[in-house]
């Protein structure tokens, strides 16, 4: 508090300072001369109060450490003072009323905007305003004066010289206190640039001297700062949030970011995109807002299951606040398990995936949740067709510590009730989520961060069967910052999921199937600014797996299942990775990495040998070996290359070339087309190898018009080995030699991507358009049998035409619409090729897999955004959305099956959602 | 995976669909498909005779394009030497005489048709055990129908049933009289056509398997569903449950086969399995035969349920438009109406002066051989 009293009466000042008419200047130039030994800072205060016109001001709590040791002769005051705080974190400053402020960190800039130093400032007379220190309020008049004032950064006493210095910071949201993740912080001219890490986080080495520094941010408005660089100095930013239009901008690009930045291939949308994107169920919904990016494709609509660039479902790493998320969704699908209202932003690597990630093969999806609003308390909430949602917030301590905790559950158990049909109203199906994320900054260079996420499901059909499963996470992740050139994170976290099927309707039967899989993992990653032109990202990690693959035990006295458990698979995977962003020229960037992964698959166990060159089947077992627990049984390693370049052709236009190996070593076992709830998950082991992907993918960027339109062209090859397919009939539950069912698939997978996006102005969005194949074909020589005789066929995902539109029109601030638009080739499906007669029946005889297509796809979306008015002082902020998914009602095909019903053979299109679906959702915030 | 069929129906339901969101679909046509050998039968362990069926794949759905597999030399052979031949019964259809056959023999099936020579593995004679019980339970809308049954040298472990199904219904109006010769003529018992019999076979596949319960036992395993509204549960219904034991091989071929072709149209639907039976073709190794052969015998047991004294409202089921009226009871008026046999008589109006009408239906409402059953009583039933 006395901070910010401090803080409130040095701003006054300075603004009456800042009116006053200039005087005095030169006796700021006055000589003093002096001897102190070991003088506390207070005494060498009012000795030089009691000889000079000076008078200090600071915060007596903060220099009372502060020992003054010195002679001089003659000098002037800056001069002394300069010597006094050399090495601290203390800075001062003179007016011209010979007042001098001491702070910590920050100084105060006293000189109007005609300083010499500021040739093209304004008028004489602006008010002088320390972002530093302004107030709480989100007052843009506050934040057009510190965009622009001059901020004299470093050791303004040092000699400027040349040569470069390093300035780091944290970009904060002003109204929240919350990290900005992902602005950008650079310079024109030489063109250097880096954006925030996700702590809002900031490090750039710059030439000394005066600069124009710009900080751009999704969904942020616009700032910069005009610097004056001495030497290596800390400058926080605080951005506003677009505050007035709420949701006016859709799109909101990095600006000139995707031709200048490193990375290609990165998707990043914040929560505003993802909210403005009409869904099925009102509700914004990350996953399917994923969907309609470029080079993500899914299977159909009843699933949130994507595969990226050819890759399939389990080759997606999907990140909540760095914990991995193995299901991430609720009731089979249709809706994405993250709560919208904790959510930040998400960011989808498709390729050049930087070296600190690993562990799956075709993508990383990062999902990062919201710090609560260190400042004040809040929330928000929603009201939506099927589920309803509260957020809660605040500051435990304020500015230091806040909370966020929020939850989310469905209605749809009692909604089945209602029904008549006792095959709905029998059923159940129920879910929630609830999120908590606590964060502590201790100080400046410690910072503390804890999730925890529960995600639960329970179904039940019109039957006896109950299936449930459940997502639990933890993390605890602390920031130290150990100079301005390196800092570290380490973060340690569990994550855990589960899933249950039980029946007792039939005493004799009851049973209980339970699979859970639990990782545990430790991992620290540091950035190191090496010289002008390097940064240099290291760290290692790993990840002890515990799987139980399935146990089957029986419920009741009267049942007659006999236990079983399928022995458990552990195995830790670990890897530490090298990577060097180099700046060889300005036009000219690499990025080049080195990740190296090692798994082991750990004891105890049994494995099972096969007679060699053998097709493996429980004929062929030869051997069964039992290895002690902790035993090492088999070890898979390798190095996962990841080089990235850039060149950039003119200033708003470059290409982009990555190359990317990765190794995965835990695989989902699901035959189903869709991600079903009982799918289970495998580790590698001395019968299932790793997983290897390579891809290689060029890309032109040219930005048009002051970079608010931009356009990309991708193109992109891959290949994947190891991918495991199933034999006809394969046992996936239960089955204690898994491999005797799977063979080797190899896949291999191509496209181009093209992207234009308009991300400013009243309309707003994007149009992307895909050309892609997925194609796959056996190679395991040991197979037995070969699908489609071991020649490539598509994969259920191939759809090589895809185009979409995503479009936002502003009428107001309070009115805006969104369209969405999407057309996609129909996924390959296999239709029977001829008939025969058996068991009483007409039955179908299928042949070549995934010869045929469904119908194409097409839909069109729409949705209204009305805000309530935007009086500051208001007790809650509310929002209607209304929308209608599927507008034309078109019956997209999502399969065509065959069924033999009564003898004969029908054929069958099923659609999931074949009419016009309006939903009405009802958002507040307070 | 069969209860994830559900799911859709959430879908629909979330989706707040009011009408269906499954419509039928015809695929494209195929280009010429090769046509494969179809075995179907079993080598019955037990007292009678051995039957197969053997059939060509074909283009077409509809059973009417049924392509037998004629003239062909089918034979059970033992891995000792035995050997029996099948006769040809009806095109198509091939049959032993009745068997006795070495249990701790193995058999195949071995046929040579006019091209190829196909044979199947050798498999183990396995016996079949009795039912214990096939029991009932009432629905909503119809009877679901279980079957219980051990085996106490916990051998068996995997089974399948089917089901011959029987029927006494009724038609909607009980006929005294037939215009016959253009003469009116009471009818006799050899005449009523107010009580039918009908049967038909399950179309279905049912498996059951107790390979994960201590013992061999198969508790109330839901076999199949009679629904009220086909009718067959207006008068009395009979069924004729037959279970077969199947090897560990056949039971997952039966099991694909059902996966492939019943359990379909879930969001969850595997893609379908290749059906890999056990009969090879020895000439091509490579063309795939469909159908699997094990050795084993049938035990069947009947139950009967009375419909009438199901709570559900069955009078009049397929009978719902049925209207009487009357014609005057002149030659001319009754040749006009029954000449062509459209119409049929039921009973005579009287009067002091005779029979001065006759009330009348259209045949469907009167026969009820109309609705394919037999008059005559099948010689079960009780």
């Amino acid at each position: 508090m006395i901070n910010f009293i401090t803080s409130f009466f040095l701003l006054l000042i300075t603004l009456i300072a800042g009116f006053s008419p200039l005087s005095a200047q030169d006796s700021q130039h006055k000589l003093i001369s002096g001897a102190y030994e070991n003088t506390s800072f207070e005494k060498v205060v009012t000795d030089i109060e009691s000889r000079t016109s000076y008078r200090f001001f600071f915060d007596i709590t903060q220099v009372d450490t502060v020992t003054v040791t010195l002679q001089f002769q003659d000098k002037t005051l800056p001069y002394i003072l300069a010597k006094i705080f050399a090495g601290t974190d203390f800075r001062f400053a003179i007016d011209r009323h010979q007042r001098v402020f001491i702070t910590k960190d920050r100084s105060i800039l006293t000189r109007i905007l005609t300083d010499s130093l500021a040739p093209a400032a304004p008028t004489e007379n602006q008010p002088t305003v320390n972002a530093p220190f302004a107030l709480d309020e989100a007052n843009s008049a506050v934040h057009t004066a510190a965009e622009n004032k001059l901020y004299e950064l470093g050791n303004k006493t040092a000699d400027i010289g040349s040569g470069k210095a390093i300035l780091t910071g944290t970009v904060k949201d002003s109204k929240t206190g919350e990290p900005v993740i992902g602005a950008v912080v650079y310079i024109e001219n030489p063109r250097i640039g880096v954006s925030t890490n996700q702590f809002g986080y900031y490090s750039i080495s710059l030439p000394k001297g005066r600069h124009e520094l710009m900080i751009k941010s999704l969904g942020m408005r616009d700032t910069k700062r005009q610097i004056m660089l001495y030497s290596d100095a800390k400058l926080d930013v605080e951005m506003q949030d677009q505050v007035i239009g709420l949701k006016e901008v859709v799109v909101e690009a990095e600006k000139s970011v995707n031709v200048t930045s490193m990375q290609m291939g990165v998707e990043r949308l914040t929560i505003k995109t993802i909210k403005q994107t009409p869904t099925v169920f009102g509700e914004a919904d990350i996953l399917r807002v994923v969907l309609t990016l470029p080079g993500v494709k899914t299977v159909g609509e009843a699933s949130t299951g994507f595969n990226v660039r050819g890759g399939s479902t389990d080759q997606n790493l999907i990140l909540y606040n760095d914990a991995t998320i193995y299901n991430p969704s609720h009731l089979f699908g249709f809706f994405s398990a993250f709560n919208p209202d904790l959510v930040k932003n998400v960011e989808l690597y498709k390729s050049g995936i930087p070296a600190k990630y690993g562990g799956r093969l075709s993508s990383v999806l990062e999902i990062t949740s919201r710090d609560g609003n260190k400042k004040t308390f809040g929330g928000s909430g929603g009201i939506g067709l099927l589920t309803g949602r509260l957020t809660l917030e605040g500051p435990i301590i304020k500015d230091k510590t806040s909370f966020i905790l929020g939850g989310r559950s469905t209605y749809s158990s009692w909604l089945l009730g209602q029904l008549k049909n006792t095959a709905y109203s029998n059923s159940k199906a129920s879910f929630y989520d609830l999120n908590l994320q606590l964060t502590h900054e201790f100080n400046e260079k410690n910072s503390l961060y804890v999730t925890g996420y529960l995600s639960r499901d329970r179904f039940k059909f019109n039957t006896d069967t109950l299936y449930g499963y459940q997502n639990q996470i933890a993390s605890l992740k602390w920031k130290h910052v150990f100079s301005n050139k390196l800092y570290g994170v380490l973060t340690t976290g569990v994550s855990n999921y589960q899933y249950s099927v039980e029946s007792d309707k039939n005493p004799v039967n009851a049973f209980n199937l339970a699979f859970d899989l639990a990782q545990t993992n430790v991992k620290a990653d540091f950035s190191y600014l090496l010289g002008d032109r390097h940064t240099l990202d290291f760290g290692a990690g790993s990840i002890l797996y515990k799987i139980h693959p399935g146990s089957y035990t029986p419920q009741g006295d009267g049942s007659f299942v006999v236990p079983e458990t399928i022995q458990a698979e552990q195995a830790l995977e670990s890897a530490f990775y090298l990577s060097d962003q180099f700046e060889i020229t300005p036009k000219l960037s690499v990025n080049v990495g080195l990740r190296y992964s090692l798994f082991h698959f750990l004891g105890a166990n049994d494995v099972l040998r096969y007679a060699p060159g053998l097709p493996k089947s429980e004929a062929t077992v030869i051997d069964t070996v039992s290895y002690s627990s902790g035993k090492t049984i088999q070890t898979y390693q390798g190095p996962e290359y990841r080089l990235s370049a850039r060149y950039v052709l003119t200033d708003n236009a470059s290409v982009k070339l990555s190359y990317n190996t990765l190794r995965q070593y835990i695989h989902m076992l699901s035959n189903t087309t869709a991600i079903s709830p009982t799918d289970i998950w495998k580790l590698s082991d001395p019968h299932s190898k790793p997983q290897l992907g390579d891809q290689i993918s060029l890309g032109w960027y040219k930005n048009f018009q002051n970079n608010t339109i931009e356009t990309s062209v991708e193109l992109y090859h891959k290949n994947i080995k190891n991918f495991l397919d199933y034999k006809s009939g394969a046992r996936l539950i239960l089955n204690p030699h898994i491999e005797t069912d799977v063979m080797g698939t190899e896949g291999k997978a191509y496209g181009i991507e093209v992207l234009f996006k308009k991300s400013t102005g009243k309309l707003n969005g994007w149009v992307s358009y895909t050309y892609a194949r997925t194609l796959l074909r056996v190679i395991d020589a040991n197979a037995g049998e070969l699908i489609n005789d071991g020649e490539w066929y598509p994969a259920n995902f191939d759809k090589p035409h895809d185009f979409t539109l995503i479009g936002n029109y502003r009428f107001s601030h309070r009115f805006s619409t969104s369209l969405n638009v999407t057309y996609s080739t129909g996924r390959p499906v296999t239709l029977p090729l001829s008939y025969f007669d058996m068991g009483g029946s007409t039955r179908t005889y299928y042949s070549e897999r995934n010869e045929y297509r469904i119908p194409d796809y097409f839909r069109v979306d729409f949705s209204m955004n009305i805000e309530g008015n935007h009086k500051i002082k208001k007790l809650a902020h509310s929002s209607w959305t209304l929308a209608v998914y599927n507008l034309t009602g078109r019956k997209n095909v999502y399969s065509v099956y065959f069924k033999s019903e009564n003898g004969r053979v029908n054929g069958y299109k099923l659609s999931i959602f074949g009419q016009p679906i309006p939903t009405v959702t009802y958002n507040f915030r307070f | 995976m069969k209860q994830y069929r559900n799911a859709i129906y959430i879908g629909c339901l979330l989706a707040m669909l009011t009408g269906s969101c499954v419509d039928p679909y015809n695929p494209p046509a195929i280009a010429a498909a090769e046509s494969y050998l179809v075995v179907e039968g079993f080598i019955n362990s037990g007292s009678d005779p051995s039957v197969f069926t053997l059939s060509r794949t074909r283009k077409q759905a509809n059973a009417g394009n049924f392509i037998p597999e004629v003239d062909a030399q089918v034979s059970i052979e033992g891995e000792n030497g035995e050997r029996y031949t099948l006769a040809e019964q009806t095109e198509g259809t091939y049959a032993s005489s009745s068997l006795t056959l070495n249990p701790t023999t193995r058999y195949r099936i071995h046929i040579l048709t006019q091209r190829k020579e196909y044979a199947s593995d050798y498999v183990p004679v396995k016996s079949t055990p009795p039912i214990d019980s096939v029991t009932w339970t009432l629905a909503q809308d119809g009877i679901q129908l279980f079957v219980t049954t051990h085996d106490p040298e916990n051998n068996t472990r995997y089974y399948r049933w089917d089901a011959e199904e029987t029927w006494e219904y009724v038609s909607a109006f009980f006929s005294n009289y037939q215009y016959k010769d253009k003469q009116m003529f009471v009818r006799y018992d050899d005449d009523l056509i107010f009580t039918c019999w009908r049967s038909d076979q399950t179309k279905q596949i049912y498996l059951g398997s107790s390979a994960r319960l201590t013992d061999d036992v198969i508790y109330k395993q839901p076999i199949m569903f009679t629904p009220v509204a086909t009718g067959k549960l207006m008068e009395k219904y009979s069924i004729l449950v037959k279970q077969y034991a199947l090897s560990q091989q056949g039971f997952e071929y039966w099991q694909i086969l059902e996966k492939n072709t019943e359990s379909t149209g879930s969001i969850f639907d595997a893609q379908p399995s290749q059906l890999q039976g056990n009969i090879h073709c020895l000439t091509n190794p490579q063309e795939p035969v469909i159908g699997f052969v094990d050795a084993s015998s049938i035990q069947q047991k009947r139950i009967f349920i009375v419909g009438r004294s199901l709570p559900f409202r069955t009078i009049n089921i397929g009978y719902e438009t049925c209207d009487l009226d009357t014609v005057p009871n002149t030659p001319q008026h009754l040749e006009d109406k029954f000449g062509d046999g459209y119409f049929v008589p039921v009973n005579p109006i009287g009067s002091s002066s005779g029979i001065i009408a006759y009330t009348y239906s259209i045949n469907q409402c009167v026969d009820c051989r109309e609705k394919g059953g037999t008059t005559s009583k099948p010689d079960f039933w009780q």
